[in-house]
């Protein structure tokens, strides 16, 4: 400008202008619409910032590159951010009904469909494995995996797991409804039992030894979840408990936005393929949700219409978002319903259940 | 008196500086010789890499020993020429590109317009070549298999991780509730009743 220095206003393109409107949507999804704030609104202000031209901040040595490559290619900030789960994390529901585990697990079907799904799109299986585990509903997962198998499609996967994560109010109950009547949603179950401090104790350890010895791969986002949640049920750390619940996981999320918008450029965000892993998204959801009722149809049925099929939605690890689905659900269809806590069980269960199975994914795909 | 010539007089027999000479002439002159081969050899043209992959860079080196214009051409199979540059050349080497070549077969073409090798063509190190698609790894694993490994897998580990946390229900069960005591609180209770006790009375 005036012959003196550059601005951005000639260097911009139509690309960035574009980005800039999809930032600005973030921003409006995040700060006016209340979805998944904590996440967007940074994801949304680093989208604008890496789109800014001429600013240098995602060149070489610019701030936002130092982060994606130091912070977020290598694992770091998602592993830490697992570590902060796991201090929020009560798996008592899982340890007083352990058969939700199978429901947990059967809600990961949904990573598999859509990685097939993404594979006859034309994806690769590296970047196929990365777009099926947004059926974990787990963004710090999706982040860990994609990070590591298919870095160049970060951004859209990322965006695609946390605004379906928010959705999932919106997606999950016509699913719910189109594969139970209305009386396996009015089936009321008992109350579940207390369980002692002892086996919360014992089971973040054991939980770590069995994944160690069975999916290797599975235990650096397991053992920090673990590792976390030993923090909050021993009582004996309580400073680190708060710490990872609170500073950790808070400054964690701050970089992860920041990091996450580094890889939202336009040559990097604005194609095909963008579009095709938001569909994918609604696939890899769609179909978790399904598995997850459907195998709780099954068990209704052994059970002797003792256990609500529905709960097996909430196997989505979209915790707390899809055990409240259920609750209102189970509300709506028999007022007094109490489902909350029978539904926290396959909640969490989905939170191990999706990092086993990216842990496979990894364990199958990832060459260092 | 005669006085006696000498036995090593030149031009009688040969003496061993005539030799060293001799010699010495015969070694600068093959020295130079050589020199000569290889100056004229100092032209040379190739392209790295030498086996070329469609999309990927290719380049062209060109080395000579003096100032020179030199012409170069790519043709395709069917002898079109899609790609020529007249580049100069100053007592070293020059490289042009990178080009991207797509597959196919193709001769690479080089005439020198100036110097002492005017009208000649460089020594080719690979004048005709082809482009080769990009080989693409193959998949480690099948589709079919990711899927159904993954699948079971899944559901083997947390059914596993039921079993241990239901046996770990069973040996730890849920602790009772403590009693109240109310032993330390006593003394406490009792006071305030004889307070209450005495405002009352």
């Amino acid at each position: 400008m005036f012959g003196v220095f550059e601005t951005g206003i000639e260097s911009m393109t139509i690309g960035s202008a574009v980005m800039l409107i999809i930032a600005s949507v973030l921003l409006y999804m995040a700060i006016f619409k209340n979805i998944e704030p904590l996440l967007l609104a940074p994801i949304g202000f680093a989208a604008l910032l890496a789109n800014l031209p001429i600013t240098g901040i995602t060149d070489p040595g610019g701030v936002m590159t130092l982060i994606y490559v130091n912070l977020i290619k290598t694992g770091i900030i998602p592993l830490f951010i697992f570590l902060g789960i796991g201090t929020m994390t009560d798996f008592s529901p899982l340890l007083a009904n352990p058969i939700t585990f199978l429901l947990g697990a059967a809600a990961q079907v949904g990573i598999f469909v859509a990685l097939g799904a993404a594979l006859i799109l034309g994806f690769s299986m590296d970047q196929a494995a990365a777009i099926g585990i947004i059926g974990g509903a787990d963004g710090p997962t999706t982040i860990y995996v994609a990070t590591r198998l298919a870095p160049e499609i970060l951004g859209p996967v990322t965006v695609a797991a946390y605004s379906y994560m928010a959705l999932v109010p919106i997606i999950q109950p016509p699913i719910i409804r189109a594969l139970t009547s209305h009386k396996d949603r009015c089936i009321a179950m008992p109350k579940l039992r207390e369980v002692s401090t002892k086996e919360k104790v014992i089971f973040p350890i054991v939980v770590t030894i069995a994944v160690g010895m069975f999916v290797p791969s599975a235990v650096p986002l397991v053992g920090m979840l673990m590792l976390g949640n030993l923090f909050k049920v021993s009582g004996v750390v309580e400073r680190l408990s708060k710490t990872g619940g609170n500073e950790l996981i808070n400054i964690c999320t701050i970089l992860l936005g920041l990091g996450i918008g580094y890889m939202m450029t336009a040559e990097r965000f604005l194609n095909l393929d963008t579009l095709k892993i938001l569909s994918l998204g609604i696939v890899a959801f769609s179909t978790a949700t399904a598995g997850g009722v459907l195998l709780g149809q099954l068990f209704s049925k052994l059970s002797g219409g003792k256990i609500n099929p529905m709960i097996g939605s909430a196997g989505v690890s979209a915790v707390p978002m899809a055990a409240r689905v259920v609750q209102k659900e189970a509300q709506r269809a028999k007022p007094g319903n109490f489902l909350l806590m029978q539904a926290m069980g396959p909640n969490v269960a989905g939170v191990i259940g999706s990092a086993v199975a990216a842990g496979i994914l990894l364990g199958l795909l990832f060459v260092p | 008196m005669h006085s006696r010539v000498p036995d090593n007089k030149i031009g009688r027999r040969p003496t061993i500086g005539i030799y060293a000479t001799v010699s010495m002439t015969i070694i600068i002159a093959f020295m130079l010789a050589m020199a000569g081969i290889s100056a004229a050899s100092g032209e040379e043209i190739r392209t790295e890499p030498t086996l070329p992959v469609s999309g990927e860079d290719f380049t062209i080196t060109l080395n000579a020993t003096e100032n020179s214009i030199v012409m170069l051409s790519i043709e395709n199979e069917t002898g079109y020429v899609f790609w020529s540059d007249i580049v100069s050349l100053v007592n070293g080497s020059v490289t042009i590109g990178p080009l991207s070549l797509a597959e196919g077969n193709y001769t690479l073409n080089a005439t020198f317009w100036s110097g002492n090798n005017a009208g000649l063509t460089p020594t080719f190190y690979n004048k005709d070549f082809s482009v080769h698609p990009p080989v693409e790894a193959p998949e480690k694993y099948d589709a079919i298999f990711v899927i159904v490994v993954g699948i079971s897998v899944v559901f083997s580990v947390l059914a596993l991780l039921a079993l241990f946390t239901y046996i770990t229900g069973r040996f730890f069960p849920e602790e009772k509730a403590k009693p109240v005591e109310i032993s330390d609180d006593s003394e406490k209770i009792a006071a305030i009743a004889a307070a209450i006790k005495f405002r009352r009375g």
